[in-house]
């Protein structure tokens, strides 16, 4: 009489378990992956400002064209219009001082992503090494303090909004 | 686990179905077990169907002595399951046997097939005649025997799936929590790197001792002892220099988050002013700077400052 009961019992007892496990475990499955999502996004902006940077500093009069061109792919929104228009001016300058110049990125940060993952605020810390062909001078190095607003543009990000900080 | 001298067969099918078909029955159990043995035989010991299939018999056994008991476990077995095809398979089985009447396509042909007396015998010639007392034990709860024996399957089944469940709930939380954490992390020593950049960088040359001893509580021992390096130096040319530095921090982001590990990316402005042994007037310089503070958390959740970087690399490769 005792055992089956016992047993009834406790084949309940395991199925509300498990049922409320298979609950839990959904519950926070869903969770988890918001935060990877969120992770990963995080360091998709991260990583797109920084590309970015590296782009808006290498210019080579050899490859101007393609440089430019990667500025381009590289940006959206007002930044990207920005720096269509100050291309051609750009190319020129490039090509007249025979302009070579290599950045690289030191750091980029997070400031803040917003809530849907469509937009991130970005700190990027670069350094330029300019030199001018033919030129006595010694290569130049410069520094550069960036904040970026990239954006989610389907599935890339790209940087809307590109400002030196003073 | 504990068995009650009454359901015992029911339970010794069922354990010794479930483990240890070669289990030591008891004279009763023999006369059953060895009619079982030899329905089951061409099943092979290794089929993994086959130990559910033999949990039954003892516990319908129960319910139903006189007759014969297998075509009743099947049937029962495969209603229960839902599993009419593993009655027919049983019923063909059942047709190989001598004194099966080849019937037995479905579970319930099963009973007039098995009913034979030929078939009954293996049980009913059990040379111990203990099994009357024992079906008079088990009988007035012939349900609840029955019920627990599919529901010893489905407890089994249920706790394995209770256990794969809890492992996995475990650790997609800890995975979650990770994560949280990190963000949280991330969020707090950004805060807590801002609020301590002056502390950590500014100075003034009339209390100097006390700046570098301020800066020296937000630094683990690892930065302490770069501090202590430092006030050897700055301090006399800062007294010297009649140096003050100021900081404001221009932008603040988080690089990295690792567990406890934080790295901040900082945009500073420096202004320091001086003057110079031998100068009139003080010398104001402002500089755009960029730090790296690395944080970590110390036991009582309080953030520190454990490494401090100006982040001044090598000069990119030149071409």
């Amino acid at each position: 009489m005792e055992r089956p009961r016992r047993r009834l019992v406790i084949t309940l007892v395991l199925a509300v378990l498990a049922l409320v496990l298979g609950g839990g475990l959904v519950w926070i499955r869903m969770d988890l992956a918001a935060a990877r999502a969120a992770a990963e996004e995080r360091e998709a902006a991260l990583r797109a400002a920084g590309v970015h940077a590296v782009s808006l500093l290498s210019i080579d009069h050899r490859t101007v064209d393609q440089d430019l061109k990667r500025i381009l792919s590289t940006s959206t929104g007002a930044a990207r219009e920005a720096y269509a228009k100050e291309a051609p001016a750009r190319r020129k300058a490039t090509l007249d001082h025979k302009v070579t110049q290599t950045g690289v990125v030191r750091s980029a940060g997070l400031v803040a992503m917003n809530g849907d993952r469509t937009a991130a605020d970005v700190l990027v810390v670069a350094d330029a090494l300019i030199r001018w062909e033919g030129a006595k001078d010694a290569p130049e190095e410069r520094f550069y303090r960036w904040t970026m607003r990239v954006s989610k543009v389907g599935s890339a990000w790209l940087v809307e909004k590109a400002e030196q900080v003073p | 686990m504990t068995r009650g001298d009454d359901d015992v067969r029911g339970d010794e099918w069922g354990i010794g179905g479930a483990g240890e078909p070669g289990g030591t029955p008891s004279g009763e159990r023999a006369g059953r077990s060895g009619g079982g043995r030899a329905r089951r035989r061409p099943y092979g010991d290794d089929e993994p169907r086959e130990p559910r299939l033999r949990a039954v018999p003892g516990e319908d056994a129960g319910e139903d002595p006189d007759a014969a008991h297998t075509p009743h476990r099947r049937r029962s077995w495969a209603r229960q399951k839902g599993y009419p095809g593993r009655a027919g398979q049983l019923g063909a089985h059942a047709a190989g046997e001598p004194y099966g009447d080849g019937d037995d396509g479905d579970g319930d042909d099963g009973e007039d097939a098995f009913a034979g007396p030929g078939f009954r015998e293996p049980v009913l010639t059990a040379p111990d005649p203990a099994p009357a007392p024992a079906y008079e034990d088990v009988e007035p709860e012939h349900e609840a025997p029955r019920r627990g024996g599919g529901g010893l399957l489905l407890t089994a089944l249920l706790a394995v799936a209770v256990v794969v469940l809890a492992v996995a709930t475990t650790l997609s939380y800890l995975e979650l929590r990770t994560l949280r954490r990190s963000e949280a992390d991330g969020a707090a020593a950004l805060t807590a790197a801002r609020s301590y950049a002056a502390d950590m960088l500014a100075y003034d040359h009339r209390h100097i001792e006390a700046d570098l001893a301020r800066a020296r509580g937000h630094a683990t021992a690892r930065l302490d002892g770069y501090y202590r390096q430092l006030a050897a130096t700055l301090i006399p040319q800062a007294k010297r220099e009649q140096a003050v530095q100021q900081v404001t921090v221009a932008g603040a982001a988080v690089e990295s988050a690792t567990a406890e590990r934080v790295r901040v990316l900082m945009l500073i402005n420096r202004t320091t002013s001086k003057l110079p042994p031998g100068h009139r007037s003080r010398k104001s310089e402002v500089s755009q700077g960029r730090v790296r503070f690395v944080m970590v958390k110390r036991g009582d959740g309080a953030w520190l400052v454990d490494e401090l970087s100006t982040l001044l690399g090598n000069p990119p490769a030149r071409t």
